[in-house]
């Protein structure tokens, strides 16, 4: 062979490619031969197992890891066709955009639904719940709604300052209330407050009963709190005061004992009030303003009508009103109307007063009074009666009072007739007159010569079970004169 | 801030959800897409619902306006309610001396409402840059918007920091007086 190879070298080549070709075919006719056996063999286990059935599980079992197999084979196939940062954002699944969004971070399917994003069904219902909620929150405003314009009735007076009308219109509201089983405190408290402002101690225990007793240690009560407390102390020195000077009252002037009942009434102001059994079954009910002290207030008053009762120089009666200014310069409606008449009979500067007055209740009469009273005090009649007459013709409320100063201004001024007619007018005029109005009656009929008139409230008094003034008496024995009378003293008829 | 922030909105949990459901809602009308629909979550987005950037100006108008308009009317009836009953009337107790329970309920739920009325501070903004943006809307929508607007961008910029909760207290405290201007009015004419 080397021997060939070296003679033609041509040859041997051919030789050495032949035998490579045939080798490779025997090489592939070798694996075809593998292939083959090994499909028959696969085929007579088929066979076999589709014959007996014997390998099934095992079959069954490379099936399922077919079946899982696929997937990832897909995945890996999907992998390399979308880039994991192109999926969508929501599925993960498929690639990210939309038709009409190319740019969108969702497919198509996840955008649809996104856009229809499911509500849960315990939110519909907690919202729905809440729309229940206004519909009834509705109802019951309007259920309220009656009360709530009373109500508003009462505060607009009140912000005008029209006390009076302001507590009536409290009282109108809290019975619709109550028809409608509402517990406004806040109402019961706005017309306590209303009422001790006026002075109006008696009956506040009452709408106090609808607040709770615990209550009352609160902030936003804690004005009520006192106003009761104030309250219970004024109507303790009430009692305590009217059981010094009561008796006294029908008492001469110079027989009364103005030391020893001055005393007395100074002595309370350091006393301890005793409790008293309607106290104790009283606070069993609820909230009860329990007085342990008597008011300092009301015993200055006690002391000023002590010397009002004794005839007492103006200026000592003055001095007790502007003590129990110092002292509750709040409680206007128990000085004002005193100081402002005695600033008014002793020459002062009235107008801080009456301001002071129309600022705590613009409904209150006693300013206009007392400015009337103060230009008759400074012998302007004229001023007066027009002051009067323009303040009746405006409808006041304190007309037959108004028709007084009048006539007190006519009695000055020497016309009786014209005293008489206004005093009568006033007299008329007035559902409840008082016993001044009657003793200026009487005065007026004296000095006008209306002695049929004179009569008739001489035993309208004692058939009420009083008696006429001595001024009325002493004027008509001679012993004063009208000018006497008006201009010293008390400078008026009581 | 945060916590004050979300103390507000749990504070006022269901003015928060209720806000959050009109959201829903208006994302729904409007087919936006809801890109994180939970209510009450631990972070700004509580209350608001996480949704796709607005484009047109009209989706965004009512994406601000009617979760505002709805929580609206549910405070402005329950707080009238709670506060004149409780405030001006001072029902605390029923007739028969047992707590009011109810009256409280109504003004928690106003003052929640009114807490929770304006939109999200991004919602704000998108919507200024939509109506006030260059080129984007002409004068009269301008001029239109600016009462509405200026109120929703102010809400959201309060709400941001919880202060929406002091502004609807005490606007709880003025209902009534408020209501007492007309109310009696009314009542009697139609009476």
């Amino acid at each position: 062979m080397d021997e060939h190879k070296e003679k033609d070298g041509a040859l041997p080549e051919a030789e050495q490619s032949a035998s490579e070709s045939q080798a490779l075919h025997d090489e592939l006719e070798d694996l075809a031969k593998v292939f083959q056996e090994e499909l028959d063999r696969a085929k007579t286990q088929a066979r076999e197992v589709a014959e007996n059935g014997v390998e099934e599980p095992e079959i069954l079992i490379q099936g399922l890891e077919d079946i899982a197999e696929r997937p990832a084979h897909r995945e890996s196939v999907s992998e390399e066709r979308v880039p994991k940062e192109e999926l969508c954002e929501c599925c993960g699944e498929r690639r990210r955009g939309t038709v009409n969004n190319p740019n969108s971070l969702y497919c198509d399917e996840c955008d649809a639904g996104l856009r229809h994003y499911p509500f849960d069904w315990l939110n519909v219902l907690i919202a729905l719940a809440a729309v229940c909620l206004v519909f009834f929150g509705g109802y019951v405003f309007a259920t309220h709604t009656e009360g709530f314009v009373a109500v508003c009735k009462a505060e607009e007076y009140r912000r005008e300052n029209q006390k009076y009308s302001a507590l009536d219109a409290y009282a109108e509201a809290l019975t619709v209330l109550e028809s409608n089983k509402i517990n406004a405190e806040n109402v019961y408290k706005r017309e306590i407050l209303v009422a001790s402002s006026l002075g109006i101690v008696a009956g506040i225990e009452e709408p106090a009963q609808h607040i709770q007793a615990w209550e009352m240690s609160l902030p936003h009560f804690y004005k009520v709190k006192r106003a009761l407390q104030s309250g219970a102390e004024f109507t303790e020195t009430v009692t305590a005061a009217e059981e010094i000077i009561g008796p006294y009252k029908t008492t001469a002037p110079e027989k009364i004992p103005y030391d020893d009942l001055l005393a007395r009434l100074e002595a309370l102001k350091t006393a301890a009030v005793p409790e008293s059994e309607d106290t104790q079954s009283a606070r069993k009910k609820g909230y009860q303003a329990k007085a342990e002290k008597y008011s300092l207030s009301g015993v200055l008053f006690y002391q000023y009508y002590l010397a009002l009762m004794s005839e007492r120089d103006l200026e000592v009666q003055l001095g007790f009103v502007e003590e129990i200014r110092e002292t509750a310069p709040e409680e206007v409606w128990l000085y004002g109307h005193f100081l402002g008449d005695l600033y008014a009979k002793t020459g002062r500067d009235v107008e801080p007063v009456c301001k002071l007055l129309e600022e705590a209740n613009a409904e209150d009469g006693s300013p206009l009074l007392i400015r009337a009273t103060a230009l008759r005090m400074q012998k302007d009649y004229d001023g007066a009666i027009a002051l009067c007459e323009e303040q009746i013709a405006k409808g006041s409320d304190v007309s037959d009072d108004l028709y007084r100063q009048i006539g007190l201004c006519y009695l000055l001024k020497g016309e009786y007739e014209a005293a008489y007619t206004a005093v009568n007018n006033g007299f008329q005029s007035s559902n409840n007159p008082s016993v001044q109005m009657c003793n200026t009656l009487a005065l007026t009929a004296l000095a006008a010569g209306q002695a049929g008139a004179y009569g008739e409230v001489k035993s309208l008094l004692e058939n009420s079970g009083f008696t006429l003034s001595a001024e009325v008496t002493q004027y008509q024995s001679g012993a004063l004169t009208v000018e006497q009378i008006l201009t010293e003293g008390d400078c008026d008829i009581s | 801030m945060r916590i004050v922030y979300l103390a507000v909105k749990y504070i006022t949990v269901i003015g928060t959800f209720l806000q959050a459901f009109f959201e829903h809602l208006t994302c729904r009308a409007y087919e936006i897409l809801i890109e994180d629909g939970r209510y009450l979550r631990q972070n700004e987005m509580c209350g608001h619902i996480e949704h796709e950037i607005l484009r047109k100006r009209s989706t965004s108008f009512a994406m601000c306006f009617f979760p505002f308009l709805f929580n609206l009317l549910i405070g402005l009836v329950t707080v009238s309610v709670g506060s004149v009953n409780v405030y001006y009337l001072g029902e605390f107790f029923t007739s028969k001396g047992f707590p009011n329970f109810l009256n409280f309920l109504f003004l928690w739920v106003g003052i929640s409402a009114l807490t929770n009325l304006f939109p999200q501070w991004e919602d704000a903004l998108t919507l200024k840059e939509q109506i006030y943006g260059k080129g984007k809307s002409n004068l009269f929508v301008k001029i239109i918007a600016a009462p509405i607007f200026g109120i929703l961008y102010a809400g959201a910029y309060l709400q941001r920091y919880g202060l929406t909760l002091v502004t609807s207290i005490a606007f709880s405290f003025a209902v009534p007086y408020i209501l007492s201007t007309f109310v009696p009015a009314l009542y009697n004419l139609v009476k």
